[in-house]
């Protein structure tokens, strides 16, 4: 029972890493209908832009926080770049954030080199209750999750841009005619998505190193989240993210953990299959 | 809420000389690849006017709005509001010069409130460039500008003020019709464009929403109805123009337009098409 439960506890942080990532590419889908590839990227940009930040003796929080911002304006220009041309076509988008996650591969190879990547998170000593060991950089993964979630929530829900950029994702065409500019709002979910991604790569690099490529996994995990909400829900995001994450600890625990990606894949196959637009049907 | 006490019209009431056209639309060429949907369309509106487009599906009318709202590019010809073209400007700076349109079928923001769509109806008076922060320092400045037009909207279509909580897409149509109406009057629109106002309304609703029209223009708003239902279009409007595969096939006011035979057979029909223009006359 102690097992299940670790397994249970490790699942639900590992969940919370691939949440930030889903909710990353729900912002973009919803205004755009790009499945953005390079939200795998934004995370591990996250990490390393954080690692150089820490090797300026900058402090943890603050370090954190330029990560963030800086990632955030590199995904504002590659959804520039990915959706800025007016009648551009989707697939056409969704090319371009190929190419330039491929692109950021690249470049983080250049600049970080392929030996892998981390820093210390809060605490190495892990904290036990019954019997069951959770990291304190685990619960600080969690934590965000519970902080940024909401607020996700809030900024669409109650402030004004974010009713305008649910407005897009309604209908851009009656959006355009109250002068509200689609290309400005996906701009702004880049921005937000990446911004997402790059705490998400932050927060779990101390619990795993990063490599050049490992924004594929990243990718596909967090898309595999996404999947369960339709693309669109925050909250299908959230839950279908913990429930992989989960899935995952437990093939890992009881199987073997060489499987954990095909858990995702698997998942994504049979949610696509049997509800392609998500387990939630609403935003 | 105001209640229904007086209020000042939400509108910019046109106080210019009625001979100069506030739109002036010259040789307007629309195609659809190699499809011609206008084929060198000229028309003019003066401020205070109502002025109708009727012609049978297909003639090339909401191509005709959509173009003059920046949603289409012409391919030749040119589009002056106010004294300066704006056939090149983006549907957001069309609306920031004033024009706003009820687009056909209405498009409200399903799963936004009628309150959240009727305030993102005056978005493009506050957000007048892509940076946000610019437009949200305005917004807050005029927050109580907005609670004001806000009112006005309610003290026109009261049971708009009784349905602010619903979501847009549990309205019948003729609510959505009204929210469609009070979200562009909330832009301060100069010029009104409405893309087929009848459409799927029940006659008593028409009749309604057509009443309030009629009212809105004896305060001066100038609207450009665009309306399958000739009988509507001729008890509304001033003058009005017919057009048929892509060109104008005659303008006149709607006694002069009755005179001609052709018109008269092809769009009022018989004497009993008559007795039913009588019927929707809102006069």
């Amino acid at each position: 029972m102690s097992e299940f439960g670790q397994y249970l506890v490790t699942g639900i942080a590992t969940g919370a890493s691939f949440a930030l990532v889903a909710l990353g590419f729900v912002a973009i889908y919803r205004v755009t209908h790009v499945v953005n590839f390079a939200q795998g990227a934004f995370a591990m940009l996250g990490g390393y832009v954080m690692s150089s930040m820490l090797d300026r003796a900058l402090p943890g929080p603050l370090a954190a926080l330029c990560a963030v911002l800086i990632v955030a304006v590199v995904g504002t220009l590659i959804g520039m770049i990915a959706v800025g041309k007016p009648r551009l076509p989707i697939i056409a988008s969704l090319m371009i954030t190929l190419g330039l996650s491929v692109l950021i591969e690249g470049i983080c190879l250049l600049i970080w080199g392929d030996i892998p990547t981390t820093y210390n998170g809060i605490g190495t000593k892990a904290l036990s209750f019954a019997n069951i060991f959770v990291l304190p950089q685990q619960v600080v993964v969690v934590a965000a999750v519970a902080i940024v979630f909401p607020l996700f929530q809030l900024f669409f829900a109650r402030t004004y841009i974010g009713k305008a950029v649910t407005a897009c994702a309604l209908n851009a065409r009656a959006a355009q005619l109250v002068g509200i500019n689609p290309r400005v709002m996906a701009f702004l979910a880049f921005g937000v998505a990446a911004a997402c991604g790059a705490l998400s790569g932050v927060l779990t690099t101390p619990l795993s190193p990063l490599t050049s490529n490992a924004d594929i996994n990243i990718a596909i995990n967090g898309f595999a989240g996404a999947i369960v909400g339709g693309l669109i829900s925050p909250a299908g995001a959230v839950i279908g993210s913990l429930v992989l994450g989960i899935a995952q600890t437990m093939m890992a625990g009881y199987f073997d953990p060489s499987y954990q990606l095909v858990v995702a894949l698997l998942v994504m196959i049979a949610v696509l299959i049997a509800r392609p637009n998500g387990l939630w049907r609403r935003a | 809420m105001t209640g229904l006490t007086p209020q000042p019209p939400l509108h910019q009431v046109e106080s210019g000389s009625m001979e100069e056209p506030l739109l002036d639309v010259r040789d307007l060429a629309v195609r659809y690849g190699s499809i011609e949907a206008l084929r060198g369309v000229s028309l003019s509106v003066k401020a205070g006017e109502f002025v109708a487009i009727v012609g049978p599906n297909g003639a090339g009318k909401s191509t005709l709005v959509n173009t003059i709202a920046g949603l289409l590019r012409p391919a030749r010809g040119t589009i002056a509001f106010a004294g300066q073209q704006i056939g090149s400007l983006s549907s957001a700076r069309v609306v920031q010069r004033g024009i706003a349109q009820v687009p056909e079928g209405r498009q409200v923001f399903s799963d936004l409130s009628v309150a959240d769509n009727l305030q993102l109806g005056a978005y493009g008076r506050y957000f007048q460039s892509p940076f946000l922060i610019d437009g949200y320092a305005r917004l807050l400045g005029g927050r109580r500008a907005m609670r004001t037009d806000l009112d006005r909207v309610y003290a026109l279509f009261p049971k708009l003020h009784d349905l602010r909580d619903r979501l847009a897409g549990t309205l019948s149509g003729g609510e959505q019709q009204m929210l469609a109406l009070g979200r562009a009057l909330m832009s301060e629109a100069r010029l009104l464009m409405i893309d087929e106002l009848s459409l799927g309304l029940a006659p008593i609703i028409m009749r309604d929403i057509a009443e309030h029209l009629r009212v809105l223009n004896a305060e001066g708003l100038t609207v450009l109805l665009v309306e399958q239902n000739v009988n509507l279009a001729f008890a509304l409007a001033r003058r009005v123009y017919v057009l048929e595969n892509g060109r104008v096939r005659a303008e006149g006011t709607p006694e002069e337009l009755r005179r001609q035979p052709e018109i008269e057979r092809v769009y009022l029909g018989s004497p009993i098409a008559a007795t039913a223009m009588e019927a929707h006359s809102v006069e």
